[in-house]
């Protein structure tokens, strides 16, 4: 092929080897500097040592490829020659009959060798080329420094420990004050809810003091100038709506007092009372009309009596509103009953009178109220809880020495389920809880598609269908006992 | 071996040396038409012949006859007309008495008997004595009766086409016109080249070129140019831009789908390759080139692809029609 071709092949050999480890060292230092970039920026796990192995085989991929497209391969070489110097095909056909003796061939090869033995390798063209690798790897190679740079002097974590090694636990240091900045929703939830209370059914009295401490909170939003201020007062007013409810709803302050009865017919009526459940009331005092008097001795009476006695004597109890006039009704009675020799049937009659038709009747007129004041209450306070992120610990305010933290609130109001209730021990079921029904009023509202839960079973079919299961034995034994018992306290008249 | 290789380069050398003679004798006698006088050489030399179209006066004649002084041919010229008979251009037995008194049947050459023709109008000769001719063109051989008769080499035709006698002319159907290596267009001469004929002319009429080469020269021009080598990927050059004239083939270009009726035969890709070896050499160079094919294919192809009314309309010559393929051709 001759020596100038060589020479030229020599020439552009170096230029794609220097080409490609140009190109190698840029991509390797590239991907180096993009490891340490990540690692600095995150928690991102990776040894160094891995960073610049796969830097090395990124680069070593990009420069073989490189070279592999660059070689001067003697074929891509002919024709490169011949396009750069014009030649007309004279390399090429010089490399395409390079092995054949033929009289024309060889004298095309060796008028080619000599044109080729007068060109040499433009240099100046081809580190102009280079420039351009050259950049690139210099834009890389500063990147590079720049991440390493970064990385090295990126501020590290303080470690446990004092000056000897030894683990010291920090002192906490209160935070910072958090300045506290009313929100537009803050207020308009406020609102709806001092719209919300105005428009409940809670009690007239504890309406207007309820309002009033929300209407005070709304007022005084935007003096309340840090967070700390905003909580103390926020779980104040939530403090304040829980005692004006509490205070108007004396079956809390019966039940404080005669919770802790010796007698256990009271603390049960007691429980009964406080959970506002009219059946569960009723059911109780249904109880007591059975077990307060068999016949024979009058020890439960008495024992029931003195206490209700001293419950009525109680600061908290005493003379708050008709829960206590009608305890003091049936404890007149008792009284009676208690000190006079009546006859067997005489006491029955009475005591079924004072229970079962006086002080149910009572009830049925408190409780409902009563339920509703709780039922505003527990709304009120969990709003406010919410509009201004108050927890269940914000608004405790007293430790024991064991530094648990009790609450003023008492303890949950029982709820009386199929696991057992108060006093019998027989089996609670149904409830007067409401569901949705919107063939109540179709083009109503929220409000008027709500419906008692007996009045539901009666609709589709629904006690038919139990009722035909029932007479033709498709059930246990077991199981219909159970429906008779339901649909019994179901179908018996409410009396509320 | 050695004295092989200074043997064939100085046959190359003469090679050049004696078409640069040719052309200059030409030169003497033709003006101008340099595009033509190196066209009608090459074809020569790679054994072909020519259709040369042009109209009457710019020298057609003319040149055959100094190529014919200039290459030491025997040269003639054959008249087509309408009413002439095969027998007329390649010849014919005829009785005559010899020199005993005896009657006896003589074969008498045609014109057609000669190294260099020249076929005027061959377009008003009837289909049957164009195909005489041509017949001959392709074998250069005779046959007359049981006698054949072989022409002497080299064997050059040149035929003419006028233009603009379009009435009582049979053009020449597509497969004669194949048998042509070239279709050369002999152009209206410029002004200072019309001068320079008119001066000429003034001194005499004659042809004064003179021989500076002969027939077994030529012979041996030709074989040397058809040594000369060509590399896989012209010769694939080559063939794609005959396979690009048919507009029936998927992979033509555009330009073919929108002008072309039909396109050149593989004996153009044969001309092609033959005819740039020779184009080659004449030029300094031991191998055909890329460039090589690109100017010739407007010689080769003209007659050899026919464009369509679209082209017409778009007032595309052929040749136009040939430049845009050769554009399209990678």
């Amino acid at each position: 092929m001759g020596e100038g071709f060589k020479r030229l092949k020599k020439g552009y050999l170096i230029d794609a080897l220097v080409k490609s480890l140009l190109v190698f060292l840029s991509a390797a230092l590239l991907v180096v500097a993009t490891f340490l970039i990540v690692i600095r920026q995150s928690e991102f796990d990776i040894e160094i040592y891995a960073c610049v192995l796969i830097g090395i085989a990124f680069g070593l991929l990009l420069g073989l490829t490189t070279f592999l497209i660059l070689n001067p391969r003697d074929k891509r070489l002919a024709k490169r020659l011949d396009k750069k110097y014009g030649l007309g095909e004279k390399v090429q056909t010089m490399y395409a009959f390079r092995n054949d003796e033929g009289g024309m061939k060889k004298l095309q090869r060796e008028d080619t060798v000599a044109i080729l033995n007068g060109k040499a390798m433009e240099w100046k063209e081809a580190i102009k080329a280079w420039a351009i690798f050259i950049s690139a790897f210099l834009v890389c190679l500063a990147y590079f420094v720049t991440s390493l740079v970064l990385l090295v002097t990126k501020p590290e974590a303080e470690k446990p420990g004092g000056d000897d090694g030894e683990i010291v636990t920090p002192t906490p240091t209160p935070p910072p004050e958090e300045e506290f900045e009313p929100t537009d929703h803050q207020r308009k939830a406020l609102e709806e809810l001092i719209v919300y209370v105005n428009e409940s059914k809670l009690q007239d009295d504890a309406k207007v003091a309820v309002v009033g401490e929300l209407t005070i909170l709304l007022a005084r939003l935007d003096e309340l100038g840090t967070d700390t201020q905003m909580r103390d007062f926020v779980v104040g007013v939530i403090k304040n709506v829980r005692g004006i409810v509490n205070t108007v709803n004396t079956t809390f302050a019966f039940h404080v007092k005669a919770g802790n009865s010796k007698d256990e017919n009271l603390k049960n009526l007691s429980y009964a009372l406080y959970s506002l459940d009219l059946n569960a009331i009723s059911a109780q005092l249904e109880a007591l009309n059975t077990t307060l008097y068999t016949g024979g001795d009058k020890i439960s009476l008495t024992s029931f009596g003195s206490e209700l006695a001293a419950v009525l004597e109680s600061e908290a109890f005493k003379n708050k509103g008709a829960l206590y006039d009608a305890f003091v009704k049936l404890n007149t009675v008792l009284t009676d009953v208690i000190n006079n020799d009546y006859s067997q049937a005489n006491i029955m009659r009475k005591l079924n009178n004072a229970l079962m038709v006086d002080a149910l009747n009572s009830f049925n007129q408190i409780i409902p109220q009563q339920k509703t004041n709780e039922e505003v209450k527990t709304y009120t306070v969990s709003e406010l809880m919410r509009i201004f992120g108050i927890s269940a610990e914000d608004v405790a305010d007293r430790k024991d020495e064991n530094g648990s933290v009790e609450t003023e609130e008492p303890e949950e109001r029982p709820e009386y389920g199929d696991d057992g209730g108060f006093g019998t021990g027989d089996t609670i079921f149904g409830s007067n809880d409401v569901v949705i029904d919107p063939s109540k009023d179709p083009q109503g509202n929220i409000d008027s598609i709500y419906a008692e839960y007996g009045d539901i079973i009666y609709k589709n079919g629904y006690s038919q269908k139990i009722n035909d299961m029932l007479i033709n034995g498709e059930l246990s034994d077991e199981l219909k006992e159970i429906l008779r018992k339901y649909f019994e306290i179901l179908e018996t008249p409410s009396d509320n | 071996m050695k004295e092989n290789i200074v043997a064939n380069m100085e046959e190359v050398k003469e090679f050049s040396a004696t078409v640069a003679r040719v052309k200059a004798e030409l030169r003497k006698d033709v003006v101008g038409q340099d595009e033509i006088v190196d066209n009608v050489i090459i074809a020569i030399i790679a054994g072909g012949n020519v259709l040369l179209e042009g109209v009457p006066g710019v020298g057609k004649t003319r040149l055959v006859r100094s190529l014919g002084k200039t290459l030491s041919l025997p040269f003639s010229r054959i008249q087509f007309t309408p009413d002439l008979m095969p027998s007329d251009v390649t010849g014919t037995n005829v009785i005559e008495k010899d020199e005993t008194g005896k009657m006896v049947s003589t074969f008498r050459r045609g014109p057609i008997f000669a190294n260099l023709v020249l076929a005027d109008e061959i377009n008003r000769a009837t289909p049957k004595t164009q195909s005489a001719m041509l017949e001959v063109m392709q074998e250069h051989k005779i046959t007359i009766g049981n006698d054949r008769y072989e022409l002497a080499e080299p064997f050059f035709v040149l035929a003419t086409e006028n233009p603009i006698e379009q009435d009582g002319t049979y053009p020449l159907p597509e497969a004669q016109m194949d048998r042509f290596v070239f279709k050369l267009i002999m152009k209206f001469p410029s002004e200072e080249e019309l001068v320079d004929i008119v001066n000429m002319t003034q001194v005499t009429l004659e042809e004064t070129a003179n021989g500076v080469v002969d027939g077994p020269t030529i012979l041996k021009m030709r074989k040397l140019a058809s040594q000369v080598p060509v590399i896989d990927d012209v010769v694939k050059y080559a063939v794609k831009l005959v396979s690009n004239t048919h507009a029936e083939l998927s992979a033509s270009p555009e330009s073919t789908k929108k002008y072309v009726k039909y396109g050149a035969s593989p004996r153009a890709a044969q001309a092609l390759i033959t005819c740039a070896k020779v184009r080659a050499l004449i030029n300094g160079n031991y191998n055909v080139s890329y460039d090589d094919i690109k100017a010739l294919a407007c010689p080769v192809l003209r007659h050899r692809i026919k464009i369509n009314y679209t082209a017409v309309n778009e007032k595309l010559t052929v040749d136009d029609v040939i430049a845009k393929i050769v554009k399209e051709t990678k």
